[in-house]
């Protein structure tokens, strides 16, 4: 993985999780393609086993209210620590409350005679590895082979990332699709890339597709139906964790993107302002790309030019538009993620580098979204930045200078973490679920001193290439 | 509508949703509302965290010590099937009516080992399965009452188990080992403590109700606000019950009046607030701080803590206190013809249960406690209950060494549990090498008894009535001289006290007009030199003139 861009996920960084492929014996690298189009669908939401989780989850949910009323009497106490608490609560159920009303199988209309011309754009750098079978997952599409095209960009690769493609494209020509590799000879970065993509492209809807990222054969179908509302612009694809059962930082992972994807983004798809259409599986109405193409791709930040958070970027873009931006739950496609700490440190801190400059600038357009997307919105940007000042007080001060262990800070916690891990099962009859937990419980302990770090290191922008 | 979002909601399965939401919304408010109506019912302004950790423990102890309870009670009963059960209490017959009953004092029982003043859980687990496997039980206060009262009986080996001020730590820890022992228990409620709001120490009234809902648990009163000291005269503290208190705006001490009428103020609010607040009548009152003046004593109104007994009297039936041995340990029904000049007519003795007495100990003191029959002997062996009322005392290991402590010039124990005897003769066989050794009978208390006080030379007859002495006969018989073998005696019986020496009567008194048990002291004039050593004692019925000789 020498480009270390992947797709950003959320817009906040309390959620963790992340999801195992329902690939059932799911090893790490599936050597050939993957046969992904059934893979998701063992999930089911029945049985005795759901009931019992569901109970499970009301258990919690109770005892995370009853904390509450008991929070709300130190508020007077300490207004700013109680608030954070009640509302850092507040906003994580809301998600899964909205999330439940975000029901798009059953409102896009479904028209099997809409069938837009579809791009796909894929920048890859030294992915030598993995570039193959992404594009393969591509050609294997479930829609009819003259109304999709592949385009491939080899940003100055010094491996064989260039002859696989010409290996694909070979393929593509013998079934009849359209496939196009554009060669660099020195690289140019990743969102040049993607803007050099749709300069190429000639379909309607550009589906920007990570190069170590695997599309589902109905994926391209199941997004598609969402550009049949004139107004949407984006529609982001579900995406799941390819190398789940590798160790315990990528199982945590599926948890948390499988929470990330199914209930955060519905919870902002409701209101039709996803604030990240990530890059591992979007897709972009073209027409509303090239309005701010050029914006996009020479956009500067603190007097540096931004060569990470593409995909966030360019969904702001969108939405400062007024465009609508959706979730498209049913969209499938998996993807590699670190799986050494190193990598994944690596990635969380270009993740939070991108996420303070993108929700800074959304800020500014936000407001004018529906009342509870835009509350959510700004809460979402304002309970990250307390959380390090929170857990610094509960942690450290207290504990040091009040010699008060914070059992209801690690109540809190443990019983957030179960709720991921929970609503995690309710979806996914495996065992994964307990691994949500551990994320939780790193995020807040490690990762939640990151954010401050990555803020004064924002204008840094070497950590963004690696 | 300018925020439509109709758009990506399936306007069918709303309604349902809606519907499935708000239905679960209000099934958690319900909960919820429920848990903090529960809680307020069980703990009222306790911190919600705290009552929902002391409940949950409280309901594991519970559980646990039915268990523990129950497995032990069984397995030791099939032990004493077998014949190998436990060893045998060492008590008396125990036939007839309990004649006296012995009052424990706790306040709270903790589960840290280093605090001094409270018994850890540990160790109250231990005293009170010694005392159920010895056969001894709890009454309640209400039965305690009419049993001074004369007005009922109780078994053998009934006793009465007080913790003082309301914590929380005295009934949460302590409850699952009553309910699994089938004990029941008294608190004394601190009733302006008990009111403060969100109290972590104290038992709310809520909780207070809760308690006595149980039906294992008694209150009485342990003041209104009288546990805490008062200002004082140059800024100091004084006792709330002994010492007049500084009054800042006047720039002056109160008045001997504005004493008697805080106090009684205090003393009436607590009773009344009490029986208003739990619909129970309050008899009992537990004095702060042990007793009228505490441990410190009164600073600046000597008459203080008697004016405090006296309105406490006009207000209670009873006065609960804790003294070091000054009485016995027990205490006797007011009305019974044998042993009411023994019984206080307002005040009941505690024994203050120490933080490092294990079930051994304390089972110890209980049944020493309890009436001794004659003949009684001690070779000192096995502690038999001499209870030290001044000096030091060495005791067991076949020795008795009675000392003045530095700072006097005497020294003096008398034996538990000897109460009741009448009509007995007590013989001493002493290492008697200095000052005057003082043999007791009759003894009520510390400060009131008959004496034989021996002298090198001679011997006198002598009664102590509050510590105010009297010599009623004197006899010179220059056979009394110090020696190691030295035996002393004293006769009581009928009108007559006798006084021996090796076995032979020296001098008799023909006044006697009261009962009581027995005692020794020693006295020399010198500070702290007083001393004597007793090898043995025997105490037998009297038997006319038969003088035995060994």
């Amino acid at each position: 993985m020498e480009y270390a861009w992947k797709n950003q996920l959320v817009g906040n960084d309390m959620i963790l999780s992340r999801k195992k492929m329902s690939l059932a014996q799911g090893q790490a690298l599936p050597a050939g393609p993957v046969r992904r189009a059934a893979l998701h669908r063992s999930e089911s939401a029945s049985g005795p086993g759901w009931f019992a989780f569901m109970g499970v989850m009301m258990v919690l949910i109770y005892i995370v209210l009853v904390i509450k009323v008991i929070t709300l009497d130190s508020l007077e106490d300490s207004a700013l620590f109680a608030s954070y608490s009640i509302l850092v609560s507040a906003y994580i159920l809301s998600r899964f409350l909205l999330a439940y009303f975000y029901v798009p199988k059953q409102t896009v209309v479904v028209d099997t005679e809409y069938r837009p011309f579809v791009s796909f754009v894929t920048p890859a750098k030294n992915e030598g590895e993995h570039i193959a079978e992404t594009l393969r997952a591509m050609l294997g599409s479930d829609y009819p082979g003259d109304k999709f095209e592949i385009i491939a960009i080899n940003d100055g690769s010094t491996d064989d990332t260039g002859a696989e493609m010409h290996n694909v494209q070979r393929e593509a020509e013998a079934v009849n699709v359209k496939m196009t590799v554009i060669d660099w000879e020195r690289n140019r970065g990743k969102r040049d890339g993607m803007a050099e993509g749709v300069r190429a492209a000639t379909g309607d809807i550009i589906v920007f597709v990570d190069s170590d990222s695997f599309v589902a054969d109905s994926t391209v179908k199941e997004l598609v139906k969402y550009f049949k509302d004139p107004a949407v612009a984006a529609a982001a694809g579900h995406a799941e964790v390819h190398n789940a059962q590798t160790n315990l930082l990528t199982k945590m992972q599926a948890v948390r993107y499988f929470v990330a994807f199914k209930a955060y983004k519905s919870a902002e798809a409701l209101f039709g302002a996803v604030t990240c259409c990530s890059g591992c599986c979007s897709a972009y109405r073209k027409s509303a790309i090239d309005e701010i193409l050029d914006d996009w791709q020479t956009q500067r930040f603190l007097g540096a030019r931004c060569t990470y958070g593409d995909d966030r970027a360019l969904t702001n873009c969108l939405l400062k538009k007024g465009w609508k931006t959706v979730y498209a739950p049913e969209a499938f496609s998996t993807t590699i993620v670190p799986d050494t700490w190193r990598k994944f440190l690596t990635q969380q801190l270009r993740w939070k580098k991108s996420w303070t400059r993108e929700s800074f600038k959304a800020a500014a357009f936000l407001w004018k979204r529906h009342p509870i997307a835009a509350i959510s919105f700004y809460l979402g940007i304002l309970l990250p930045l307390l959380a390090p000042i929170v857990a610094g007080r509960a942690l450290l001060w207290l504990p040091a200078v009040d010699g008060i262990v914070p059992w209801i800070y690690i109540g809190g916690l443990i019983l957030m973490s179960m709720i991921y891990g929970v609503y995690y099962r309710l979806f996914r009859k495996d065992s994964l679920w307990i691994y949500g937990m551990f994320f939780s419980w790193f995020y807040t302990l490690v990762l939640v001193w990151q954010l401050p770090y990555a803020i004064v290191m924002l204008r840094d922008t070497r950590w963004g290439t690696r | 509508m300018a925020y439509s979002i109709s758009g990506l909601l399936h306007p069918d399965s709303m309604p349902r949703k809606v519907v499935i939401v708000l239905a679960g919304a209000a099934c958690m408010c319900f909960l919820v509302y429920g848990t903090f109506y529960a809680k307020q019912q069980l703990f009222g302004s306790t911190p919600a965290v705290y009552a929902t950790v002391t409940g949950l423990r409280y309901a594991i102890d519970t559980l646990a010590a039915m268990f523990e309870y129950e497995g032990s009670r069984l397995i030791g009963s099939a032990a004493g099937a077998f014949g190998i059960g436990g060893k045998p209490s060492a008590s008396l017959p125990n036939e007839g009516p309990a004649r006296t009953i012995p009052v424990l004092t706790y306040h709270r029982v903790v589960s840290d080992s280093n605090d001094l003043n409270n018994v850890t859980i540990s160790n109250f687990r231990d005293q009170m399965r010694a005392l159920k496997k010895a056969g001894w039980s709890t009454v309640t206060l209400s039965e305690f009452e009419e049993f001074m009262q004369g007005e009922r009986e109780l078994p053998q080996k009934s006793f009465l188990l007080t913790f003082d001020d309301g914590a929380k730590e005295s009934f949460y820890p302590v409850d699952p080992i009553l309910r699994a022992l089938g004990f029941n228990a008294s608190i004394f409620i601190i009733v302006r403590s008990s009111e403060t709001p969100e109290s972590t120490y104290y038992l709310s009234p809520e909780e207070i109700k809760q308690l006595l809902s149980s039906g294992r648990w008694s209150i009485g009163s342990h003041s209104y606000d009288g546990h805490q000291p008062n200002p004082a005269e140059n800024g100091g503290e004084g006792v709330f019950f002994a010492d007049k208190m500084w009054l800042e705006a006047a720039g002056r001490l109160e008045t001997d009046a504005e004493f008697r009428t805080r106090v009684r103020g205090d003393l009436a609010r607590a009773k009344s607030a009490l029986e208003t607040r739990y619909s129970v009548p309050i008899y009992s009152l537990a004095f702060p701080l042990g007793n009228e003046t505490g441990i410190e004593g009164a600073a600046n109104f000597p008459e203080g803590s008697e004016i405090t007994e006296d309105e406490a009297r006009g207000i209670y039936e009873f006065g609960f206190i804790q003294t070091e041995n000054q009485t016995y340990t027990a205490n006797f029904p007011r009305s019974s013809e044998s042993s009411a000049h023994l019984a206080n007519d307002f005040l009941v003795r505690r024994i203050h249960v120490d933080h490092d007495w294990d079930g051994e100990r304390l089972l110890t003191i209980m049944e020493n406690s309890l009436p001794k029959q004659l003949p009684f002997e001690d070779d000192f062996r096995e502690q038999k209950g001499w209870l030290l009322s001044w000096g030091t005392l060495e005791s067991g290991r076949n020795n008795f060494v009675l000392t003045a402590s530095n700072d006097r010039t005497s020294a003096s124990a008398f034996l538990d549990g000897s109460a009741l005897w009448d009509d007995y003769s007590f013989d001493v066989a002493a290492n008697w090498q200095g000052g005057h050794a003082f043999l007791l009978a009759d003894v009520v208390d510390s400060r009131t008894y008959d004496a034989c006080a021996f002298s090198p030379g001679s011997v006198r007859v002598q009664r102590t009535v509050h510590g105010v002495t009297t010599t009623l006969a004197e006899k010179k018989d220059e056979r009394i001289q110090y020696g190691e073998n030295a035996r002393l005696g004293i006769r009581a019986h009928g009108s007559v006290i006798e006084c021996t020496w090796g076995f032979q009567s020296i001098v008799e008194m023909y006044d006697r007009n009261t009962t009581g048990g027995v005692g020794i002291q020693i006295w020399d004039p010198e500070l702290g030199k007083a001393r004597v050593q007793v090898s043995s004692v025997i105490a037998r019925p009297y038997v006319g003139t038969s003088t035995e000789s060994e």
